[in-house]
């Protein structure tokens, strides 16, 4: 692997061989592009037959995806491609992907985190303030960055926050896919590596759905790789210059601390090792560049987390950790058996050719992952960006050890868009590798090969990190993410905003209680109360002392129930929380006389009946002036 | 690198489009103002600021620093506007983003105007008309794809049908009983209403597609405290279609004192 010298600019277009004329070039790109839409046009399709409930619809989906990622593929990879096409297409790809997730949801929001922060934008439009607490998820009332975004474009311009938020998160899909290509081209000094692994990205678990949803990891992860990209300048312009520096790094890492707590931390963390390795190894990088913008992110963090959200960074991702602590503990002291994989809950499991699909894509990036370390180490002069790059890379076999357990599937899930930064550069050297060593450089077959790897990569990220219920739209199904969220449960939510005081208590199932926490500001219950699981509330066979005294206990003045789960089996697995009875190993559906309890159980009032959801009022039962949080 | 900008044109941009989305104007005009003025405008004056130094390579960079940094400005002043006695609203957020915007340009035309160091750009090239062509090929059938998918789940809500019906005390012993008929056509109901009372109360309301009813129960013939049960069904059928209850200790509720709107 040959690498070009840290300050030489970019490899123009005429180093990589015969320039084909212009206007080839162009034509290149925009056939790539084009049926790169006709792709977008079958993930349509599949998407017309998944609501209508026609099993088909995977395999359409499916087609589409090849469709996709073999035309980035080729194109990037095509020897005479010039660096604009490459860029191009790159950003083409991220913006196809990210009008898949739209096309899954594209008249209001459907997915979990976005109903979450919903309540902050309806929190902050109405009291045009922020920080409030957000009952949902701590940590979005701490973290202001996308609800300050959003808000200011649905403020400004009069769109639902759903248009707003599309809008916001698009764009920075696009910041992110160039800004990848140009710091992974810093790192290796070959547009067509950057080009071929910003393709690979798209492999990780969590590229499609996770990073397009409007989330604050989908705003603050471009913004992190913005910084990057800052320091690699900084880090070429280091040599002697005396070109003005500006002050873009401190403003853009500030955006980051006050977006998304992890991509701060993972911030910090790269750019600490970066200057580390810079400084003690003299590797090439010779001013410490990644010095300054390392230190201030770690001043900004720190201060931002003591001092604004330290309560709610350790509320959300304290649980997380140790309960991927202890369940890992429990499988290697052979206490639990491990996690099968493809498995969980009632929901259909991924077909055999998916699951060999799913294994092939592990099993090439670890293969891959090796090879590409060996040519990290072997290279001279190794640059300083490839350290920590590979560093991350290394965290992938952690990754998945991680998803031994259901409790540490989330954290493997959850860093996969990070270690992909590294991984996929180091995937796409060892294809380089392996392609000029064992094939014709330049030739059809190293050009089908890289794109047959790309798309297992990328379809496997899809089937390992995303269930098959959630992929495509359609009817409705119990406890299963954006599947979930339908007319019903929407109608009865904004039945409850005009009707409901905010910030009452409720509880109800896992997808109804978000809905209810969004658009009606009412405030869901969750965990235990004197002991007892809040969920058993919904368990127990009649009107219990057991379920009265949850009501009572924790001031519960609403109860929400839906009749379809006495008829669907949760498709993760859990009607509520991971703490209900059987949770995981529900083999019926919820008993009819669970739900109905309620309407014969004395002093309670039935206030809405929108079909399957129904209302609760529980206020009879409860001491006059309680059952709404401050 | 300053792309060769005019501070004045862009300032003449920030003022047009904080008006914009201050007017009464149609929502995709504001919306075009408010990207403008949330993506881009901040982002472009700090650049012309001179806060970008000479990070850009080429006019795609510039471009993409503008915006990430526009972003960043946003979350920044934001955070400022949020400590302000007038908070996060539409005239903060407009007359806060402009006069950051301003006062970014202003600075720009106050430093020294360095000569930018020449940097390798690709040479602009008029695009042929069958690039064009098919670009807009491109955006049409990514068009089309979008358009497909959100029709079909614009059919897939309509096809689900959805009657509410609830029953609301108030505070001072009123009770409010309401109908919302999402059922995709006009439709004729009949409300029962049992407070109690002999052969309780009946009557035949009709509610639009997508329309609400909702009227309050005036006090009840009985005085007897207790549960008043309302049930929705259509006209001609004594099979229930919805059912909901209040129980009121004090309660004085009971048959309607006139035709429901809509009754025959």
């Amino acid at each position: 692997v040959t690498v070009s010298p840290v300050d030489a600019p970019p490899r123009s277009e005429s180093e990589l061989g015969p320039v084909t004329p212009t206007r080839n070039a162009a034509s290149s790109w925009l056939t790539a592009t084009r049926v790169m839409a006709v792709g977008l046009l079958l993930v349509a399709v599949a998407d017309v037959l998944g609501r209508a409930g026609k099993s088909v619809a995977s395999g359409w989906y499916w087609a589409g995806i090849v469709v996709l990622v073999v035309t980035a593929t080729t194109a990037v990879t095509r020897r005479h491609a010039t660096r604009s096409e490459r860029q191009i297409v790159v950003m083409c790809l991220g913006a196809a992907f990210y009008l898949l997730k739209v096309m899954h949801s594209p008249t209001y929001f459907t997915f979990v985190d976005e109903h979450q922060l919903l309540r902050s934008f309806i929190d902050v439009g109405q009291t045009h303030r922020l920080f409030h607490l957000n009952p949902l998820v701590q940590a979005y009332s701490r973290f202001p960055g996308l609800v300050e975004m959003t808000s200011s474009l649905a403020t400004l311009s009069g769109a639902s926050y759903h248009t707003a938020g599309l809008i916001v998160i698009g764009g920075t899909r696009l910041l992110l896919m160039a800004a990848l290509f140009l710091v992974l081209e810093h790192a290796t000094g070959s547009d067509q590596l950057a080009a071929i692994a910003t393709v690979l990205y798209a492999g990780n678990t969590n590229f499609v759905y996770f990073n397009a949803e409007v989330g604050y990891e989908s705003l603050a992860l471009p913004l992190a790789v913005v910084v990057l990209l800052v320091v690699c300048r900084r880090e070429e312009d280091g040599g002697g210059s005396v070109r003005p520096r500006g002050v873009a790094a401190p403003l853009l890492i500030v955006a980051v601390v006050v977006t998304h707590h992890m991509t701060a931390l993972w911030l910090v963390m790269f750019l600490l090792v970066w200057a580390a390795v810079t400084k003690l190894t003299g590797m090439r990088g010779r001013t410490n560049a990644p010095l300054p913008p390392a230190v201030i992110a770690t001043v900004c963090a720190t201060l931002w987390f003591v001092f604004v959200a330290r309560d709610a960074t350790v509320h959300e991702l304290g649980p997380v950790v140790t309960d991927a602590y202890t369940s890992l503990l429990h499988v290697f002291t052979a206490q639990v058996s491990a996690k099968r994989p493809f498995a969980g809950g009632a929901g259909p499991t991924d077909p055999l050719l998916e699951r060999l699909v799913g294994y092939a894509s592990v099993l090439v990036l670890l293969g891959s992952l090796v090879v590409g370390l060996v040519l990290v180490v072997r290279q001279r002069p190794m640059r300083a960006l490839l350290v920590p790059l590979s560093m991350l890379a290394c965290l992938y076999p952690v990754s998945l050890v991680l998803r031994l357990t259901q409790a540490s599937t989330e954290t493997a899930n959850r860093s996969s868009e990070f270690i992909f930064f590294g991984l996929c550069l180091l995937t796409a050297m060892a294809w380089q590798w392996g392609a000029r060593r064992f094939l014709r450089s330049g030739g059809l077959v190293e050009t089908l090969s890289v794109a047959a790897g790309s798309c297992v990569i990328v379809a496997g990220g899809i089937i390992v990190g995303w269930p098959p219920y959630a992929r495509l739209p359609g009817g409705f199904q119990a406890s299963a993410l954006s599947r979930s969220i339908d007319k019903q449960g929407l109608l009865a939510a904004r039945w409850a905003a005009a009707e409901l005081p905010a910030h009452s208590r409720i509880v109800a199932d896992s997808s109804t209680r978000i809905l209810m926490g969004s658009y009606a500001q009412l405030d869901p219950q969750l965990g235990v109360s004197e002991g007892v699981p809040v969920a058993r509330v919904f368990f127990e066979a009649s009107f219990s002392p057991v379920a009265r005294g949850i009501i009572e206990a924790d001031k519960i003045r609403y109860v929400v129930t839906d009749d379809r789960l006495t008829r669907l089996l949760p498709s993760n697995g859990v009607y509520f929380e991971g703490n209900e009875p059987d949770a995981g190993r529900h083999l019926t559906p919820l008993p009819s006389v669970s739900l109905n309890k309620f309407a014969t159980a004395p002093g309670v009032m039935r206030i809405l009946d929108g079909g399957d959801v129904k209302v609760y009022d529980m206020t009879a039962l409860l001491p006059a002036g309680t059952g709404m949080d401050p | 690198m300053t792309n060769g900008q005019d501070p004045t044109k862009t300032a003449g941009a920030t003022v047009a489009c904080a008006g914009a989305v201050l007017l009464p104007l149609p929502v995709p005009v504001r919306l075009v103002a408010a990207v403008a003025l949330v993506l881009f405008l901040p982002g472009h004056a700090f650049a012309l600021a001179g806060g970008l130094g000479s990070l850009p390579r080429d006019a795609f960079e510039y471009r993409l620093f503008e915006v990430a940094t526009s972003i960043a400005v946003v979350i920044v002043t934001g955070l400022g506007l949020d400590v302000t006695a007038w908070g996060l609203t539409r005239t903060s957020w407009a007359v806060g983003l402009g006069a950051v915007t301003l006062v970014l340009l202003a600075w720009s035309l106050r430093r020294p105007r360095a000569p930018a160091t020449p940097r390798p750009t690709a040479a602009r090239r008029r695009p042929s008309l069958a690039a064009v062509a098919a670009i807009v090929v491109t955006i049409g059938t990514a068009g089309v794809a979008v358009d497909v998918a959100a029709r079909a789940a614009r059919d897939q809500d309509a096809a689900i049908d959805v009657v509410q019906l609830w029953v609301i005390p108030d505070e001072g012993g009123e009770v409010r009983v309401g109908v919302a008929n999402h059922e995709g056509r006009d439709a004729s109901y009949r409300i029962l209403v049992d407070d109690g009372s002999p052969g309780g109360q009946s009557y035949d309301i009709e509610v639009p597609d997508d329309g609400t009813w909702e009227r309050p129960l005036p006090p009840a013939a009985s005085n007897a405290p207790g549960t008043t049960r309302v049930t929705l069904a259509r006209p001609g059928t004594s099979q229930p279609l919805r059912s909901v209850w209040v129980t009121q200790p004090q309660a004085k509720v009971g048959a309607p004192a006139g035709p429901a709107q809509g009754a025959p």
